[in-house]
């Protein structure tokens, strides 16, 4: 006979007098993570093709806004009634998935066609941010009123996707990686105080990773996206040449806050050896991420997916960290030569550290640990 | 670090059954939350990492600069002396530690850059994927005699690399020829082959599936995603005897894969690989037949495939929650 980790481990907390009782039943909703992605790649092709069944049976779609805004409205409260009515079934989970994904993509084309933004012209711009702040409250119902931890990732990402548009719309450009960045460390360092409310959490922390991530990627994949925004937007940064590097010294500052959060925590008096060394190395490292916003961004991840156990989180981490690295080279703002210095230099850096700490913080014994 | 007991501290806490304020010390109890020597070994291991692939990456940069003030011959000392450099701090601190394998990583690497500074200084008319396969050769056998997981991987990485770029490098005939499923041929009995020695590995006892699950779930998935994009090609296509060999080739991968991450050593993310491939070839499949036919018309037939995608899904995600259940009693 096996006995089930779950009983092992409520068994030790009954010891320590942390818990009573018995043993709670497990949430239906608890799947691995690749059970959830799986779940989820297939619920987006499964919406995908229920929306071609919606538009090759009712032509009227294509001619009507407000036919396809009755339709999306009542497929969104349809998913939310499956959701809150039917529990313990993967089927009408995944079908609710569906049919949620179905209805967003309804309402989002009734208000291009509303808004005729099919036809351009010279309200696109003001049209496109009003598509952004519908799909923003559209989004905050859904996550709110979907229990469902795969459908509040989904609302979690096309929200904030959709909110951090808004920002650089309003010139906020420079500084939205870090409100990206800030935000998701508030939300994973309180996850422990927030636990009451901790599907709701995790899904918003994990959104705002997913999305900061992406806001690199796409910051990296050209000449700034900075350019963009100003050309094609007339959006004028917030904070004018300076604003950029306020923005990279905050990135620092978030690094550090979350160091300092962390060793706070662990009890770690900040004069001590230890205490001021990885202070200095998260400084160091912030001074580095001035250059390389990718390193500060994928550090404050993987420092805060480690000291949560969160491998998911550790793991996104050093992918950000891998990706920026590789993505760093086609950056035009640096010649190869100043990428190549800023590289090897903080590389150096960080080995010399290394060896410091190998001589003033030795490996501890096994009674230390 | 467990991350099982993580979650499950979390539901238990959102059900109240936990309270907050004693969280933190419920993580620390289910080994959820680094001690302090946990904290010293993860931070050596990141240092180590992050100043390797910044050093490393630096140095690549740099030869790609491509310095008109630096002559020929300081190019290549520069390079080659790195290459020593490195070997001599593999020699010192040895193969046995971490940091020895790591340097011999950064030493196979900079083996590339020399042999970029090659084809750059002197026009060699080499194509590209050349030099990765020369690359690939030439630190095989020190992937060998390091015995690193990550070096093996970056050697399979330059393979794939090189049969990419040889496809797109005569990809006009061959694609002519016989398109671009022979490319993905190669691939997959490549990377299955990797997987398949990984396995034996393994279950010889040379390497431990719990330490580096990773690497059985990175082949497997690349191994997998090989296998359907081939199954559904064959399908797609016309030729009888690719759609045999396609399908053929994907059943086998299919019942290999349950019996051996369900059987021999359970693997329930391989199974939702495995899971996923069955929901795309199978409508894939439905596809082809319900749009050939047009019996059912547009909208029948999307709503059909919408459905099927759909409850295949879920039927999977119940059989692995199923297995997963079963797994963890056995922890």
């Amino acid at each position: 006979m096996t006995v089930r980790y779950e009983a092992t481990l409520w068994q030790r907390l009954v010891d320590n007098h942390l818990v009573t009782g018995d043993e709670p039943a497990r949430n239906e909703d608890s799947a691995p993570w690749y059970v959830r992605t799986m779940l989820g790649i297939a619920g987006w092709i499964g919406a995908l093709f229920m929306l071609g069944a919606l538009f090759s049976g009712f032509a009227m779609l294509f001619d009507s806004a407000l036919a396809a805004s009755v339709l999306g409205i009542t497929a969104c409260v349809l998913a939310i009634a499956i959701y809150r009515l039917v529990k313990n079934s993967d089927f009408m989970a995944q079908f609710g998935f569906a049919i949620s994904l179905a209805g967003q993509g309804l309402l989002v084309f009734s208000f291009l066609k509303g808004l005729e933004l099919f036809e351009g012209g010279e309200a696109f711009i003001s049209q496109l941010r009003l598509l952004a702040a519908m799909l923003v409250v559209l989004q905050i119902i859904l996550f709110l009123a979907i229990p469902n931890f795969l459908h509040r990732i989904w609302s979690g990402v096309m929200g904030i996707g959709a909110a951090t548009f808004l920002l650089i719309q309003l010139g906020l450009y420079p500084f939205t990686a870090v409100l990206l960045l800030a935000a998701a460390a508030i939300v994973w360092l309180q996850e422990l105080t927030w636990a009451k409310y901790s599907s709701m959490v995790q899904a918003l922390g994990y959104s705002l990773v997913f999305v900061c991530f992406a806001h690199l990627v796409a910051d990296n994949q050209v000449l700034g996206l900075s350019q963009f925004w100003q050309q094609t937007f007339g959006v004028t940064p917030l904070g004018g040449a300076y604003g950029s590097t306020l923005a990279a010294l905050l990135l620092g500052g978030v690094l550090l806050g979350v160091v300092y959060v962390l060793l706070t925590r662990a009890q770690v008096n900040l004069m001590s050896g230890v205490g001021l060394g990885a202070l200095a190395l998260a400084a160091l490292i912030a001074v580095v991420g001035t250059r390389t916003p990718g390193i500060t961004i994928g550090l404050v991840f993987v420092l805060l997916g480690y000291a949560h156990g969160n491998k998911i989180l550790l793991g996104v981490g050093l992918l950000t960290l891998i990706v920026f690295v590789s993505q760093f080279y086609y950056q035009l703002n640096f010649t190869l030569l100043q990428k190549s210095l800023i590289l090897f230099l903080s590389g150096l850096a960080l080995l010399v550290v290394r060896q410091l700490m190998q001589m003033f913080w030795p490996k501890l014994v096994a009674s230390d640990a | 670090m467990r991350n099982n007991n993580r979650l499950i501290l979390l539901e238990w806490a959102e059900q109240s059954r936990v309270d907050a304020s004693k969280l933190p010390q419920a993580m620390q109890l289910g080994n959820v939350t680094p001690t302090s020597g946990d904290w010293r070994s993860f931070l050596d291991l990141l240092l180590l990492g992050l100043g390797g692939l910044l050093t490393v990456s630096g140095v690549i940069f740099f030869f790609a600069y491509n310095w008109d003030e630096i002559g020929r011959l300081s190019r290549f000392l520069l390079v080659q002396g790195l290459i020593i450099v490195t070997l001599a701090g593999v020699w010192y601190l040895g193969l046995e530690k971490i940091t020895g394998k790591a340097a011999l990583l950064g030493a196979g690497i900079l083996v590339g850059v020399l042999l970029a500074l090659v084809g750059q200084t002197y026009q060699t008319g080499a194509d590209t994927y050349e030099l990765f396969g020369v690359w690939c050769v030439l630190i095989l056998p020190w992937a060998y005699l390091s015995r690193f997981d990550l070096m093996w991987l970056f050697c399979l990485l330059l393979l794939n690399v090189t049969v990419i770029l040889y496809y797109r490098t005569f990809g006009g005939f061959f694609s002519v020829v016989l398109g671009i499923e022979q490319m993905l041929w190669v691939l997959f009995v490549i990377n299955t082959g990797a997987l398949l020695i990984w396995e034996w590995l393994v279950q010889t006892g040379t390497s431990s599936r719990r330490s580096v699950r990773w690497m059985t779930r990175l082949l497997a998935t690349v191994s997998g995603a090989l296998m359907t994009a081939l199954a559904i090609f064959a399908v797609l296509g016309n030729e009888s005897f690719a759609m045999l060999t396609g399908l053929l080739g994907w059943v086998l991968w299919m019942l290999i894969a349950y019996y051996w991450y369900r059987k021999v050593g359970l693997d329930v993310y391989v199974l939702a690989v495995g899971v996923l491939s069955l929901v795309a070839v199978t409508n894939v499949i439905l596809s082809r037949i319900l749009f050939e036919s047009s019996s059912l018309g547009g909208t029948g037939s999307f709503l059909l495939i919408s459905l099927s995608v759909i409850s295949l899904s879920a039927l999977g995600a119940v059989w692995l929650k199923r297995v997963t259940g079963e797994g963890e009693g056995h922890k």
